[in-house]
């Protein structure tokens, strides 16, 4: 047992406690650990890693889009930096990281268990992740990939000379993680819940991971067999996807967004559930509609394995099936909105607080109805082909991408700092950043739309230089962006060694993960937890406003 | 003290059948004959697609023997295994009949004769 001197969350003369952190020591103790809470921990250094790398692709190709001959990189390198972009960021950073982070933190805190159901699973579940990573790396050191992160056929079947094997089996493994993944949530949340935590009486944030856990693993095991097709046709020419060959290359559109559209929702899902939470514990009220916005959550899950073909718009899909796919992206809108109407209506009249989660939350809001409803643009057939593949796409998808899934992540990882480090991190500095992320992501992503609509392509090195200035204007809001980011970055490690200490319940918040000590002890409640009351019980009790360090 | 949640009797009820290492070897050998008359049958003109439906009848019948003995399906009770299985065949079946609808409907360009304006207004 440690006395607490090396990373102990305890200064001198705070009272020494052993916790989750301190419990053992040692390079070993955390790469062979089974506590849910440790892997968090694995997954988050390991996430925010991947984060940078794919910050840095992106970095390149906004600086490369200062000029319109191209600033900085020659075309295929372009295409490479942008692959790399995407497939890192999807699959190696969004997809994991508030499930992986803040759902294997959390859920066996709020559901009242000591642990998830299969804690060697999890464990599994990291290795392989970081086999994948570790692959896809392989692959862009080794000379990359320049297939976009869709991999399209034939180009990528056929025709690119670049290393599509090694990142098609990064994809492939990487698919296996989230299905350990999902299937230890699902069994956790049906299995291990505390005596009183009926379904109803969940936090929503569970409810909103246990629906990601079911895309996980109808949906992965899809993108696997078509990466595993895609591999065998490119290495044994067996006719799947070449027409040459006997195959369809719209069988591989077919496949890979079947898999792709739910992918999608694997990534916002997550942060709708935090949204949930931050809503709730900033505005001391219960959320409204709970059971509507529970149940949303599922209705968005079955709904997103519906819409996949209005990807293939313009890719001679049937115009009768594209019709059906545009009907049922209208539709997947409307959990969506019941989410959102419901958010609202629980702030009115709450006693809202604006601490960091909280603009978070709120900004996520706007961010997230520009995201969804320009989807509804893209929805439209007719549009669709207008809009295709512009930058007004690219636009689209980061509303909800960064504006939606990584607002909430962020939202999520400031509200739980306390609890995951047992301090407080400098509130002031966290608005700020806040803020700053806010314009930086509307001066990056904004002017993306107005590209897109004049007509930009995507995935292009080069464009006419009448796009300069917006072009100028995104890559300038890309710079404010990152710094946005690395703010956090700076207090959040500086608050694990300098912060106050938190206590169990730094923001006043309902919940069982706030009825236990910050950091948690190693099995997280020295007596399992009788649930007696509902989620989100709040009184009318005024907000701790500013209540983390300041 | 602790409190310790109580453990659900139906938790390993799912799974509680163990099969016979005889059954094993023979499900073992009917998927290797399966696997062979598959080869067989590739080497023959059936004509048209019916090569196709030939191989995928094999091939379901090969991944039902394996769910079901090898997966343990067969012996399933609990009602959540149930709906597990029953929510993948579904999930499988949209992407097939989805994906299917849209070839065979893809040469069809214009509207059918019967959709007019006329259908409408009626």
């Amino acid at each position: 047992m440690g006395t607490g001197n090396s990373i102990a969350l305890s200064k001198p003369g705070e009272e020494y406690r052993v916790h989750y952190l301190n419990a053992k020591y040692g390079i070993k103790s955390w790469l062979l650990t089974t506590d849910h809470k440790r892997i968090a921990w694995l997954y988050f250094i390991s996430t925010s890693f991947f984060f940078v790398i794919g910050g840095l692709a992106a970095t390149f190709m906004r600086l490369n889009l200062v000029s319109p001959q191209g600033a900085l990189v020659q075309p295929a390198t372009y295409n490479k930096l942008f692959t790399m972009h995407g497939t890192i960021m999807i699959f190696f950073f969004l997809a994991p990281a508030v499930p992986t982070v803040l759902g294997n933190f959390l859920i066996p805190m709020m559901i009242g268990a000591r642990d998830v159901a299969f804690p060697k699973l999890n464990l599994l579940s990291w290795y392989i992740f970081i086999t994948a990573g570790a692959t896809f790396l392989w692959c862009a050191i080794s000379g990359g990939v320049a297939t976009g992160w869709t991999f399209y056929t034939p180009l990528s079947s056929t025709y690119t000379n670049t290393h599509v094997i090694s990142a098609a089996m990064a994809v492939f493994i990487s698919g296996f993680s989230s299905i350990l993944t999902g299937l230890n949530f699902i069994v956790t949340i049906h299995k291990m819940r505390a005596p009183g935590m009926t379904w109803f009486r969940l936090p929503l944030f569970i409810w909103a991971l246990y629906a990601t856990s079911i895309i996980f693993i109808l949906a992965m095991p899809v993108i696997a067999i078509t990466m595993a097709l895609l591999v065998v046709e490119r290495i044994f020419h067996v006719g799947i996807f070449d027409p040459a060959l006997g195959g369809d290359p719209v069988l591989f559109q077919h496949l890979f967004w079947f898999f792709g559209h739910p992918e999608v929702y694997i990534l916002i899902l997550p942060s709708l559930g935090v949204i949930s939470e931050l809503i709730a514990a900033f505005s001391r009220r219960r959320v409204f509609g709970y059971e509507f916005v529970a149940f949303s959550s599922f209705a968005i899950a079955f709904i997103s394995f519906l819409v996949w073909g209005h990807h293939m718009f313009v890719s001679g899909q049937s115009i009768y099936a594209g019709i059906f796919f545009s009907a049922m992206t209208m539709a997947v809108a409307i959990p969506s909105a019941v989410k959102v109407f419901n958010w609202i209506a629980t702030l009115y009249k709450g006693s809202v607080a604006l601490d960091a989660p909280m603009l978070y939350a709120l900004g996520f809001i706007g961010l997230f109805t520009i995201g969804g409803l320009t989807g509804l643009y893209l929805a439209s057939t007719g549009l669709d082909i207008f809009l295709h593949d512009t930058y007004f796409v690219v636009a689209h998808f980061h509303y909800i991408m960064v504006g939606g899934a990584i607002m909430g992540y962020m939202g999520g990882l400031h509200y739980w700092w306390p609890k995951m480090t047992g301090k407080r991190y400098p509130e002031h500095w966290a608005r700020v950043a806040a803020l700053i992320i806010f314009i930086g992501f509307n001066l990056t992503f904004g002017p993306q739309f107005i590209l897109g609509v004049e007509g930009m392509p995507r995935r292009y090195a080069t464009y006419p230089p009448k796009f300069q200035f917006l072009n100028i204007m995104s890559s300038a809001g890309a710079s404010i962006l990152a710094v946005g980011y690395l703010l956090p970055a700076i207090y959040l490690l500086w608050s694990i060694k300098y912060g106050p200490a938190a206590g169990p319940n730094p923001w006043g918040a309902k919940g069982l993960e706030w009825t236990t000590a910050s950091p948690p002890p190693v099995h997280n409640f020295d007596v399992i937890p009788i649930v007696t009351e509902e989620a989100y019980a709040y009184g009318h009790e005024p907000a701790v406003v500013g209540s983390a360090a300041s | 003290m602790t409190q310790e949640a109580p453990s659900s009797p139906s938790a390993t009820a799912g799974f509680a059948h163990i099969e016979r290492k005889r059954l094993y070897i023979a499900i073992w050998i009917t998927l290797l004959c399966l696997t062979a008359l598959t080869t067989a049958v590739a080497y023959v003109d059936l004509g048209g697609a019916w090569n196709t439906v030939v191989a995928l009848l094999i091939a379901v019948g090969k991944a039902s023997i394996v769910v079901l003995f090898f997966m343990h399906v067969r012996h399933v009770i609990e009602r959540m295994i149930r709906v597990v299985i029953v929510a993948a065949i579904f999930f499988l079946a949209l992407l097939i009949i989805i994906t299917v609808a849209d070839i065979a409907t893809r040469g069809m360009l214009s509207s059918p004769h019967w959709l007019t304006p006329s259908f409408f207004l009626w």
